[in-house]
């Protein structure tokens, strides 16, 4: 008897608490979107209401807050007229279960959040995903809440730091908290904070430092004040360092860029001596290839996709090679030795091709999605951010070069071309034939420039006119370097990338280039073969 | 003899061309001929993806107009010619419109450019040039039909909305710009502005870049140094054009920029420029005009769905999905034309001009635009659009009711 109804009332029990807390969700949920939704109401209050709910226990809760932040921030929640909440897609969603809801009125337009309620919103997402149960995704969560320390919630950080097991992300938030803890009254908690925040030199730590000795209660303050400007003059040691890294960074990816695109003029124009105005066409040719290529593998290899770049290169490189060839054929060969009129064809030829590219493809920008290892980069040191495409650019470039090289000073096409070029009769003589090895050169030359191209499609934008803009850089660096010599290829773009990178923080984009385009005026008066020039007996 | 009469009857001929064609002017309103308006956009060069659009509206639109019966009984007829994006070649297309082709108004132009070089030819022949762009202002020609906002009324209401609560309260600007004319005279306004505002000139930091400059890591760079200083928060007001634009937001997200921390307003980002971006971590840069594609009224609906008809009737390459304000603004321009034309019971510039002042309607943004009498600019709404995951715009922001024009800001000089 006794034991029956306690079983009764045990049974009881728990089917109303299930009941209840069930139902009390989804009432809940729809409180808080009306909440968020009201016309009136405060919508960063209805977001703490959300983030609440995401950092509760209730796993469920916590995947709905998730849910629903994110749909706010991809603009996709739509407050119907009629009362209702839902999420954009296909289908659409009824915000408060989640479950397929009829289609919005077409007059129910989703709430666009403001940039202040965007910085909310992504704290709001950082801040529930402290509570998820994957590592990686807490890890990232910390590092934009470090990032964004002035909007956080105290209580929230403080509970994440106490459940928090791994120990790097916990001194992360740790960190996040100190910035945050320098707005304290307590001059120990504030001595403590600027030791914690000068502890991890960054940008963010330099405007929280900054920010924070711009306060009159610190400058009255002498200990304080003296903490926290050797703090400073610490932070900005470090900066500097890392500025100057960066400098030389960008110079390097500029020399890159130069390096790659000047490469195949080296030969065409250096050791063949062919004024070749169509170069900057091959390395668009080189890019729409790579397009293509891109295009192809997207339709036909979804899994490989991003090792398109990858089977860009020797396709890139064969098409602009064949076309070089071809305009070799058909062209060029009946110009050699004149050059003016080699540079009236070629630009002919320059224009011919721009305008045939325009007719296929249109002349609007085409789109690359940049693979995935390509994106973002990397924090090396405070100040100093390295972005993989150019380093990709550098990698490459340095690698082309190497090629370049080996093949020129190793192979027997090589030695024939440097022959052909040093003295063309005395070879022909010897039983060469040059017209071969011109040919074989001058796609050599047109396949370097496409090579560039696949590159540029990572960096630059590509559509028909893209190669204008290089022609003239590319023979910048040739001149300058000394015809002929791919050694001195190097150093020029070097030198033109490190001297252009280096006056731009101060003077200007402009006035780099302008600063270049004298210096190397000056050098050619002195030195008109170039650098690097090679002796050669014509 | 037989020579003889030949040439008198060519002569007399010629005399009576010559007659019939003088008084035709004076005729118009009775003959059955096209009205031709001049259509001066570029089909080829750097301008050719922008303005081909537009040419392509301006003919959609003249179709729609002589749909409806034309304008005084007679048919309207679109001249089109090609400018190549080459600045004098836009001065002697448009003579040649006026004087050969006797076109009753010109309809063109996108760069600030190509219009200075048109104006003293439209003021010479006393025509009218319809303009579709916003631009940097500080010009006002009784030959010229402003149809889109001077800065005052786009730029700097944009300005107002990221310096107020809900924009973030941005205290410290950096302006990046391409190196002309458009992107010097905005921030010249801007740096007056700021001026009445008591932003101290070390808030502030004004860079250009040279046409078609693509790289910009030191641009960046500097710009994340510049936010990272104290003073408040910083936002970059972008005046770059062209293929700067991608180069810029690209190596932005590649170096870690979002619009949560430093946010981009970019005053000539179309919905075009993003065609080949990922836009996802660009949500929320900012852009300003007088009409975005996502407004949600029904003439807008109707402006989508007769462009996008129109689109693939003709088989054109134009993405049939995509309209931008330049657009908008070259079909409002036509209709109040024809609105104008016929108020004024003629295609003369002198009565066209009376009758366009206070012409006024509907436009795809839901506002109801109105001529200036004085100034010949177009009153207009104004927008706010902030770039979404599908490489669009959203709308952040839009002014209650359409804004008073100010051809000459009242900025400029004070810095």
């Amino acid at each position: 008897m006794m034991t029956g109804r306690w079983l009764f009332l045990t049974v009881l029990c728990w089917l109303l608490t299930g009941m209840s807390t069930s139902a009390w969700a989804a009432t809940n949920h729809s409180a808080l979107l009306a909440a968020f939704c009201a016309t009136d109401g405060n919508k960063a209050t209805a977001l703490e209401q959300f983030v609440e709910a995401g950092v509760s226990d209730e796993t469920q809760d916590q995947a709905w807050a998730r849910l629903i932040v994110d749909a706010i921030r991809n603009s996709a929640l739509v407050c119907n007229s009629s009362g209702l909440v839902t999420i954009q897609g296909t289908p659409p969603l009824d915000a408060a279960t989640l479950k397929t809801a009829a289609n919005s009125n077409p007059g129910d337009s989703p709430y666009v959040p403001s940039i202040v309620m965007m910085r909310k919103l992504m704290v709001a997402s950082a801040e529930i995903d402290l509570f998820s149960g994957q590592r990686d995704t807490r890890a990232d969560a910390a590092r934009q809440v470090d990032k964004s320390f002035a909007l956080l919630d105290p209580a929230i950080i403080t509970k994440a730091i106490k459940r928090e097991r791994d120990p790097d992300i916990a001194s992360v938030l740790t960190l996040a908290m100190a910035k945050r803890g320098l707005g304290s009254n307590n001059r120990a908690d504030r001595l403590a904070a600027i030791k914690a925040v000068a502890e991890v030199p960054s940008e963010t730590a330099r405007t929280a430092l900054a920010n924070f000795v711009a306060q009159d209660s610190v400058r009255s303050d002498p200990e304080v004040l003296a903490a926290v400007q050797s703090a400073i003059a610490k932070i900005d040691t470090s900066l500097s360092f890392g500025r100057a890294f960066s400098i030389l960074f960008s110079g390097l990816s500029y020399a890159g860029v130069l390096l790659l695109t000047a490469l195949g003029l080296s030969i065409v124009f250096g050791l063949m001596g062919v004024i070749n105005l169509a170069h900057g066409e091959f390395i668009m040719i080189g890019a729409y290839s790579t397009y293509l290529v891109e295009r192809f593998m997207q339709a036909h290899m979804p899994g490989l996709f991003d090792a398109y770049i990858f089977v860009a290169i020797p396709v890139a490189f064969v098409i602009s090679a064949v076309c070089g060839m071809l305009l070799e054929f058909f062209v060029i060969r009946f110009l050699y030795r004149r050059p003016l009129e080699t540079l009236l064809a070629t630009w002919a030829v320059s224009i011919a091709l721009i305008k045939l590219v325009q007719v296929l493809f249109g002349s609007q920008n085409v789109e690359f999605v940049t693979p995935g290892f390509l994106n973002g980069g990397m924090q090396v040191s405070p100040g100093f951010f390295v972005t993989y495409n150019r380093v990709f650019a550098i990698v490459l470039a340095l690698l082309i070069f190497l090629a370049t090289f080996a093949v020129v000073r190793l192979t027997k096409l090589g030695l024939l071309m440097r022959a052909t070029t040093q003295l063309r009769d005395m070879a022909r003589c010897l039983g060469v034939a040059a017209e071969r090895v011109d040919r074989l050169a001058f796609g050599l030359g047109a396949g370097l420039a496409g090579l560039a191209g696949v590159v540029l499609t990572q960096i630059a934008s590509v559509n028909p006119s893209m190669g204008t803009g290089f022609v003239v850089d590319s023979f910048m660096v040739v001149v300058l370097g000394g015809a002929g010599s791919l050694l001195g290829t190097v150093v020029s773009s070097l030198a033109l990338g490190e001297i252009n990178q280096f006056i731009e923080p101060f003077y200007g984009a402009v006035a780099a280039k302008v600063a270049v385009l004298l210096l190397i005026v000056l050098i050619i008066q002195k030195r008109p073969q170039g650098l690097f020039a090679l002796k050669t007996r014509v | 003899m037989k020579r003889r009469t030949f040439l008198s009857a060519v002569g007399s001929g010629l005399v009576t061309a010559a007659g019939t064609a003088l008084p035709k002017p004076a005729l118009a309103a009775g003959s059955t001929e096209p009205i031709k308006l001049g259509l001066l956009f570029s089909q080829s060069g750097t301008m050719a993806n922008n303005e081909s659009l537009l040419k392509d509206t301006a003919l959609m639109t003249i179709d729609q107009v002589n749909a409806k019966g034309g304008v005084l009984g007679r048919q309207v007829q679109g001249v089109v010619v090609d400018p190549a994006s080459d600045w004098p070649m836009y001065a002697q297309l448009s003579k040649q419109l006026i004087q050969r082709d006797k076109c009753a108004a010109l309809f063109g132009c996108w760069t600030s450019v190509s219009r200075k070089s048109v104006l003293p030819v439209v003021e010479a022949n006393d025509s009218l040039l319809f303009y579709p762009l916003h631009f940097e202002g500080e010009e006002q020609s009784k030959n010229v039909v402003y149809l889109n906002s001077p800065p005052s009324s786009s730029v700097l209401p944009a300005i107002d909305y990221l310096m107020g609560d809900q924009g973030g309260n941005a205290k410290r600007f950096y302006m990046i710009g391409s190196d002309y004319v458009w992107p010097r005279t905005i921030n010249k306004m801007l740096k007056g502005y700021f001026k009445t505002k008591n932003i101290p000139d070390s808030a502030l930091r004004e860079r250009y870049v040279p046409f078609g400059q693509s790289n910009f890591q030191t641009i960046v760079r500097e710009i994340k140094d510049f936010a990272a200083q104290p003073g408040g928060q910083a936002i970059v007001v972008m005046t770059v054009v062209g293929d700067s634009i991608p180069a810029m937001f690209k190596e932005a997200v590649n170096q870690g920029i979002r619009a949560t921390d430093i946010p981009i307003l970019g005053l000539d980002v179309v919905d075009s420029d993003l065609e080949g971006l990922d836009t996802k971590p660009l949500v929320g840069h900012l852009s300003c005009w007088c009409y975005f594609q996502n407004v949600d009224t029904p003439q807008n609906t109707q402006f989508k769905s007769d462009w996008k008809n129109y689109v693939t009737a003709h088989g054109l390459k134009h993405r049939p999905d995509m309209v931008i304000d330049p657009m908008v603004s070259t079909n409002l321009g036509i209709n109040l034309w024809a609105q104008a034309v016929t108020k004024a019971k003629s295609t003369g510039t002198d009565a066209v001009r009376k009758a366009l002042a206070g012409q006024s309607m509907v436009d795809p943004a839901g506002y109801t635009v109105k001529m200036d009498p004085s100034s010949q600019y177009l009153w207009r709404g104004d927008m706010i659009g902030s770039i979404n995951a599908k490489q669009g715009f959203d709308i952040l922001w839009k002014s209650k009711d359409i804004v008073k024009p100010v051809p000459y800001s009242p900025f400029i000089g004070k810095a």
